[in-house]
């Protein structure tokens, strides 16, 4: 199949996975409170003001009649108003999304630059010191939960050594930088501003930090398996009696295969923290869509649940696509289908 | 084969080693992590609580008074003295848990979003928390009609919106039409307003003229929701459509008050600048930055690592700050929230006015006050707080006494709580603190024979039963809620007792107390309306729709230099920024 069609064929298949995602949050949420109007409006609100509510929101049709009104806005861009805000859904969930993505690029660089070549180290050295030790780390993160993690790198690194800043994405004596891309670290550079670049940069450290603890675990020890699996094929004995040199060995012959398992990983890994790292954004203040998701859910408000549960399938979708193609770069013989 | 053992012997020692070292390495984090960090500790608040007993005259009654007192002492290796003039200048950093949904005046509804409000909109008249009365705000004087029905306010002359637009009765009679066409939650507050009934006199004179009398009626002009909008800032960022919100002026905001809003980063801080245009006393800070933490360790640590100067801390917390240098905790005294559990009174078995009297008698309310609210707190006689002019201090709260409650039990025929069902208690999860006050009760209401089901809600949960009609099977027998004023008026607490929610939401109605209410909430005569209130509080205390567990005290946790702080309850955990300076 060539690459248009397969292309194609994804984009096509899209819109019915977000179908799925909406109508199924929908029901849930439907299903959970039939009548959210007074977690909305409070106890004391009006009857009037109930009603108004209640008929906005098409709360006492039947599911599948207000989802159909849900749907007819959806695809004309209408994402519906939270009842609790009263701002539009979508437009929010726009103005906090870069903060996630800059969030989650930075941590996905922390796991590739720390998690690889620590699960190379393992393999290499199976059995020693820095295969111990990098378990030892990997163990750590994966079994730890995000806020004790959180805690006490904030704990550490904020209040005990005074190294990093509390939380937020800058001081708010600094004016953020043009919004070129939504991400301070990238519009900062693009404008030259270094001295913003220096600070967006200690802002994001701990919450990407902690973001890659919680999720190099599964890397490293990924790599190191897929690495030892490769180091004991023919081919590589075959390199290794041509009389390469060992780091060519490793990083060019046996690293570019154990690369392919690692990649659908880390690209499930970027999905997931696409969708808003609930526990991280909510201790460091950080202003991108985790923390609106968990709001909103506090708030039982569905336009918003219902948004960021297409946002985030959304990022599914397009992080395993990536991941798809880049199969293709990393192993030539590998053909999308 | 020996070469086999060898490489056992290797990975052995070397993951020892490797273990070792990391277990050192986690350690010493962890014992420098939790260092305080070098400062000198010294104590800077000592909080006394002693417990006060007498025996009430002629009975066998034993009253106990928890008394508190808090000493705040400077710190004594501090060498800044209070000037004894305010000092004008600085920015002042707070964190607090719960970011604000929206700014607008006519649509926000939360503690957070009023914060923000206040700071930044005037109404008509303001609500004096200390004095305990209406002062003039935007309008400078007023009259009421005879019958009650009209009020005609004279507005301030001079007067302009941060923007330089001018504020006159055109502009008041615009705000108000706003709020009452967008009809949005707090739209109620505007009472028997219609919009009919706003006149426009002249250039700086309004008269409202009310559907039925209302006595609260000043006070609740005093509310957000009848905050003085820009008209011209409105229309230009979509105008006014009824009953809907407006998207645009629910995250930006134009008003006459004291300070602007600078920015607003959702999902992290909000920073007010001052007002240069504001008409009133200039606020002394030039900004307040405040910053959305809902993690009660990163607010503890963010005042503990001087990041900021004014914190809201949660009650359990209170310990971790206690007694770090630099870090005042103020006790304020009651506030006007109330902690109160509502019976089912639909349901059997607290269909039975003996079964409630049972359950409120077996409550060791002042063991909760001390232990699980740390003394802060006052016995409650409900429905109307200890500060209200409707407050009458002659009648006792509801006592602790086990053996009347078992008498009451083995009244409804159930002695020793033998064959009584159980009860479910629901109680909000995320009210701190809930969870031990609701065990509390429950190992209560078991030494007298009762059984207690608990069931610790989410928001969701708990608005899903509290949906259900109150003799569905699932519907909780108890349901535990925390009420705080939206303005200074009884009324708002005999909601609780008198209203259409109360039968809604209770089943009580008692139509006796329902007159009282509604005859209370438009008398004009403070001594009748003292009678009335009076009535009810004895009625209801007699009838038990409700248990009354605690009127909270508040306290606020600050940095020393922090001056100026004028507690609003309305507002909590935010203030009235205008008043507060900062040592240099």
């Amino acid at each position: 199949m060539s690459l248009t069609r397969f292309l194609l064929r994804r984009l096509l298949l899209t819109p019915f996975v977000i179908l799925g995602v909406a109508f199924i949050s929908f029901v849930i949420g439907r299903l959970v409170v039939a009548d959210p109007v007074r977690a909305w409006i409070g106890e004391k609100a009006s009857e009037e003001t109930a009603k108004i509510m209640i008929e906005r929101y098409h709360l006492k049709d039947p599911i599948p009649i207000s989802f159909y009104y849900y749907l007819i806005n959806l695809f004309t861009g209408d994402w519906g108003v939270s009842p609790v805000s009263g701002q539009p859904v979508l437009p929010t969930i726009i103005s906090r999304i870069p903060a996630t993505i800059e969030l989650s690029l930075f941590a996905m660089l922390l796991i590739i630059i720390i998690g690889i070549p620590l699960g190379i180290l393992s393999a290499v050295h199976k059995e020693k010191l820095p295969d111990h030790s990098s378990r030892i780390l990997a163990l750590i993160g994966m079994s730890s939960p995000p806020f004790l993690i959180a805690l006490f790198l904030q704990l550490t690194f904020y209040y005990q050594f005074r190294i990093f800043p509390s939380g937020s994405r800058l001081d708010p004596s600094i004016t953020p930088p043009p919004t070129l891309t939504g991400l301070f670290l990238v519009d900062s550079l693009l404008v030259g501003d270094l001295m913003t670049f220096t600070i967006s940069l200690k802002h994001i450290f701990l919450p990407a930090l902690t973001l890659a603890l919680l999720n190099i675990g599964t890397i490293v020890r990924l790599v190191r398996s897929t690495m030892l699996d490769v180091l004991d094929k023919d081919y590589i004995k075959t390199a290794r009696a041509k009389g390469l040199k060992e780091r060519v060995v490793i990083y060019k012959h046996a690293l570019r295969n154990a690369m392919i398992p690692t990649t659908t990983v880390l690209a499930m890994q970027l999905g997931a923290m696409l969708g808003g790292s609930i526990v991280v954004e909510t201790v460091f203040g950080w202003p991108g869509i985790g923390r609106f998701a968990v709001e909103s859910v506090l708030n039982l408000d569905y336009p918003s649940i219902i948004g960021i549960s297409i946002v985030f399938a959304l990022a599914v979708v397009i992080t395993n696509l990536v991941a798809d193609l880049f199969y293709t770069f990393l192993d030539p013989r590998i053909k999308v289908d | 084969m020996s070469g086999e053992k060898v490489e056992k012997k290797k990975i052995s020692s070397s993951l020892i080693i490797a273990v070792v070292v990391i277990i050192i390495l986690l350690a010493a984090l962890v014992y420098y992590a939790t260092l305080p960090p070098k400062v000198e500790v010294v104590p800077t608040t000592i909080v006394q609580t002693a417990l006060k007993t007498e025996t009430l005259p002629g009975t066998t009654i034993v009253r106990t008074e928890i008394v508190t007192s808090l000493i705040t002492t400077p710190p004594p290796s501090y060498t800044k003295t209070i000037p004894s003039t305010p000092i004008s200048g600085g920015t002042l950093k707070v964190v607090e848990a719960y970011e604000p949904p929206g700014i607008d005046p006519a649509t926000d509804f939360t503690a957070a979003g009023w914060a923000i409000i206040k700071n930044i909109y005037d109404t008509l008249v303001e609500f004096d928390w200390k004095e305990k009365k209406v002062v003039p705000e935007l309008a400078e004087s007023w009259t009421i009609s005879q019958d009650g029905l009209r009020y005609t306010f004279k507005l301030r002359k001079n007067i302009v919106f941060s923007n330089g637009n001018p504020f006159n009765a055109e502009v008041m009679a615009y705000s108000l039409r706003r709020a009452l066409l967008m009809k949005q939650s707090p739209v109620y507050l505007l009472g028997p307003l219609t919009p009919e009934g706003i006149k426009v006199i002249d250039e700086y004179t309004l008269e409202l003229t009310l559907t039925t009398k209302c006595g609260a009626f000043l006070q609740l002009l005093a509310s957000p929701v009848a905050s003085a909008v820009d008209p011209l800032t409105v229309e230009a960022n979509g105008g006014v459509i009824p009953g809907q919100p407006n998207e645009w002026m629910n995250s930006h905001a134009m008003g006459t008050g004291p300070f602007m809003l600078k920015e607003w980063v959702k999902g992290d801080r909000i920073v007010l600048e001052r007002n240069p245009k504001y008409w009133g006393p200039k606020p002394y800070l030039d900004r307040v930055i405040i910053y959305y933490r809902p993690e009660p360790l990163t607010r503890v640590l963010m005042i503990k690592g001087g990041e900021v100067d004014v914190a809201q801390i949660d009650l359990d917390r209170i310990e971790d700050v206690i007694g770090t240098k630099g870090i005042v905790v103020e006790r304020i005294g009651p506030t006007f929230g109330v902690g109160v559990i509502q019976f089912n009174t639909v349901k059997y078995p607290t269909n039975d006015t003996r079964i409630r009297k049972a359950i409120v008698h077996a409550i060791n309310y002042d063991e909760i006050i001390r232990t699980v609210l740390k003394g802060y707190g006052i016995r409650f006689q409900g429905p109307i707080p200890k500060g209200m002019p409707g407050y009458d201090e002659s009648i006792e709260p509801y006592q602790y006494d086990p053996e009347l409650s078992k008498k009451f039990l083995a009244e409804a025929g159930y002695p020793e709580g033998k064959g009584l069902p159980s009860i479910t208690f629901m109680y909000p999860l995320d009210f701190p603190g809930g969870a031990l006050i609701a065990q509390a009760i429950q190992a209560d209401l078991a030494k007298v024979g009762i059984t207690l089901d608990l069931l610790g809600a989410t928001r969701s949960t708990f608005t899903a039963l509290t949906n259900l009609p109150l003799t569905d099977p699932k519907r909780p027998e108890l349901r535990g809620m925390f009420w705080t004023p939206d303005y200074f008026f009884e009324d708002g607490y005999t909601f609780m007792v008198g209203s259409d929610w109360t039968i809604i939401r209770t089943g009580y109605n008692n139509t006796q107390v329902r007159q009282w209410t509604e005859a209370a909430a438009v008398e004009l005569d403070p001594t009748k309306k003292f009678e009335l209130y009076s009535k009810i509080t004895k009625q209801v205390k007699e009838d038990a729709p409700y248990i009354w567990l605690v009127q909270v005290e508040a306290f606020v946790v600050r940095r020393y230099e922090v001056q100026g702080l004028y507690f609003d309850p309305v507002l909590t955990p935010g203030f009235h920024w205008q008043s507060v300076w900062l040592v240099p």
